[in-house]
């Protein structure tokens, strides 16, 4: 506190000119206001009508900067939302055009205009084939892929009080890979790989889940789900190695290790139309209970004590994100790094309120993933793994971004 | 409102710490804690807010069981102003006072323009309102304590229970502290908190706790629980208490320790 800040005469002149401003909702914040009273006798100096117009300034300060909190931040968000969707959308269009077959983007907006409103336009059919039938479900996955990490990474991140967390810290990722990598060793269906992946992501969670509710107490429950997430995550890494190591080496060992490095190349409308499913079951609860994420932030006990059912709140948001992480590892293989960088670039740009952060996030995660997607299909002739490129692309952007915060003491 | 426990005993799993304590507590009313390290302040106070559940006796607020109360319910009525801590995130200052509306706001709302004019209406109370756009984790430590308090009056409850509110803040701010701790209760709230330091019981208590270091309490009127034979008995130190006289004539009781050889 600044000693001007903090002399006895604001501190004093304060208070004796909330009463008229905290009309509104006064049985609430009755706080020091009567409490002021006793400090006046000691400055007597002050001529009635100089208190007044004192008061009257302090009044008028107090509002004028009022005036502006809740405003000015939704202004601020507002912005910063419809430029963000904005970029998604023109990154969306282009995308589409760019690939093997170069499209224009007016063209793809003319296609698009064409099977959404019966628009008429110049294109052939082969182009209108392109674009919808073969990057469109592409494209889509991409972004809902994206948002789903980035979203979940937000909630763990708020979760665990942790910025360095990603969804895949309580063993989604390992479990998801070893029903997958287990159910193309023993040749099932595309379908049932994508079944085995969605299942066992979400199991691996749920012994994370309970042999740490087993171990603890109620105290420090986050860092024990953690390390039971360490434990959980290294076995069931182990025994996707075990399956490799047991893999026929010229056939079914290069089969789970490329589709465990993550692409979305062959994602069909059918298997979105299912992964909407879980994508809708985790994404929603995550982004209405985005605010509570704050309260979070100063422990356990202090948000229980702020009123939060903090067990309850932690058990949806696992739910959710696993929900959500299992299910893009069922659809498009371990994809690193989207929910660990999203939420910082996030919080980057916007600062901390996870009321903003998360549904940033989201937007954030398409379009990284759309990008990082349309450079796998684009850079070399043959495709490049999806996990791949996101880490050779987030690693040093993730650098970049932690350059500038620690440097320029930003928002991190 | 009156805020009691019953006979209860406090501890953890494998030991108790505190027995047969009852207390009460009033709206109103400043009570400090005292007592050595650990001796058990801290488990009392875990017990009183529910992180703990008292392994006898039970915690009532008029007259009603502390367990029959909803996590909302109960934060509505006691908030909890803790330790100095940093969050691992910057959070600006409305952001931490926001989150005192958390028990008054459904489970899937988020502050409306009301709570945000509510939480600006107490900083300016508190005299802090210039802080509302700054980082919690860049103030100092006097100003991220009467942020925490801010919070908690956004909590609107009637009783606040502060753990330590003075430590690690400079002489001046602990000052500022007590002065807000004392203009609570005149504004008719109740205020449970612990500290180091005698003084601040004459100071800003309307009532004083001691715990001994046997786990015993002494409960009393300030001036007949910190006397020089107790804190004694409390800490194992020589004391004098003496008085001083304010410019404005108010009499204000003091504690020299006597140190060792003296």
């Amino acid at each position: 506190m600044t000693t001007d800040e903090k002399n006895p005469r604001t501190t004093g002149e304060a208070p004796a000119a909330s009463p008229e401003l905290s009309a509104p909702g006064d049985a609430a914040n009755p706080a020091c206001t009567d409490a002021a009273t006793p400090a006046e006798p000691t400055e007597p100096a002050a001529s009635a009508e100089e208190a007044a117009r004192a008061r009257e300034d302090a009044a008028r300060k107090t509002l004028a900067h009022r005036e502006g909190a809740f405003q000015m931040r939704r202004r601020s968000v507002a912005f910063k939302a419809i430029v963000s969707v904005a970029v998604l959308l023109v990154l969306f269009v282009i995308s589409l055009g760019v690939g093997r077959t170069s499209i224009p983007p007016q063209t793809v907006l003319e296609i698009l205009g064409n099977r959404l409103f019966g628009m008429q336009g110049t294109f052939t059919a082969g182009q209108a084939t392109i674009v919808i039938d073969i990057r469109l479900p592409r494209i889509v996955a991409a972004m809902l892929v994206g948002s789903a990490l980035a979203v979940s990474g937000a909630a763990y991140q708020g979760l665990f009080k942790n910025p360095m967390v990603s969804p895949d810290i309580l063993g989604a990722s390992a479990g998801a890979s070893f029903g997958a990598a287990l159910s193309l060793l023993l040749n099932a269906s595309n379908r049932i790989v994508q079944l085995a992946a969605f299942v066992m992501g979400f199991v691996a969670v749920m012994i994370t889940y309970f042999s740490s509710k087993r171990v603890g107490r109620g105290t420090n429950m986050t860092l024990l789900l953690v390390l039971c997430g360490l434990i959980v995550g290294t076995l069931f890494q182990a025994f996707v190695s075990l399956i490799k190591y047991v893999a026929a080496p010229d056939s079914k060992l290069p089969e789970i290790t490329y589709w465990l490095m993550g692409s979305i190349a062959k994602v069909t409308w059918d298997n979105l139309k299912v992964f909407m499913i879980p994508y809708l079951l985790g994404i929603v609860p995550l982004l209405l209970l985005r605010w509570r994420l704050n309260t979070l932030a100063f422990g356990d006990a202090e948000a229980e004590s702020l009123g939060v059912n903090v067990s309850l709140l932690r058990g949806v948001l696992i739910v959710c994100s696993t929900l959500l992480t299992s299910a893009v590892v069922a659809i498009a293989g371990v994809v690193g790094w989207v929910g660990l960088i999203i939420p910082h670039i996030v919080r980057f740009i916007t600062g901390p309120d996870n009321r903003i952060v998360v549904p940033l996030s989201l937007v954030f995660g398409a379009i990284f993933l759309v990008l990082v997607d349309t450079c796998c299909r684009t850079l070399m002739a043959s495709e490049i793994p999806l996990g791949i490129l996101t880490s050779v692309i987030g690693a040093p952007f993730f650098f970049v971004i932690l350059l500038r915060t620690q440097r320029g003491g930003g928002s991190e | 409102m009156i805020m009691e426990t019953h006979g209860i005993d406090c501890g953890y799993k494998s030991a108790t710490i505190l027995h047969d304590v009852t207390l009460s507590f009033e709206t109103g009313e400043v009570v400090c804690l005292l007592g050595p390290n650990g001796v058990g302040k801290t488990t009392l106070f875990k017990t009183m807010l529910g992180f703990l559940s008292p392994k006898k006796g039970r915690v009532s607020i008029d007259g009603r069981d502390r367990s029959d109360f909803s996590r909302r319910e109960f934060a509505q009525v006691v908030a909890y102003v803790p330790q100095l801590h940093e969050p691992p995130f910057p959070f600006s200052v409305l952001d931490v006072v926001l989150a005192g509306c958390a028990s008054r706001l459904g489970v899937f709302a988020s502050p409306a323009i009301e709570d945000y004019e509510r939480a600006e209406a107490v900083l300016d109370e508190l005299g802090i309102g210039y802080l509302r756009d700054r980082t919690f984790t860049q103030i100092s430590g006097g100003e991220q304590q009467m942020t925490l308090i801010a919070r908690a009056l956004v909590q609107d409850p009637r009783f606040l229970v502060m753990d330590e509110p003075t430590a690690a803040l400079d002489f001046g701010n602990q000052v500022r502290v007590l002065s807000c701790v004392r203009q609570l209760a005149e504004s008719g709230r109740g205020v449970i908190m612990t500290t180091h330091n005698p003084d601040h019981a004459f100071l800003c208590g309307t009532r004083a706790v001691l715990i001994k270091r046997d786990h015993s309490l002494t409960d009393g009127l300030v001036d007949d629980v910190v006397t020089e034979s107790n804190l004694h008995d409390a800490y194992g130190i020589y004391v004098k208490i003496t008085e001083a006289v304010t410019d404005a004539g108010v009499r204000v009781k003091t504690c020299v320790p006597v140190l060792a050889g003296e």
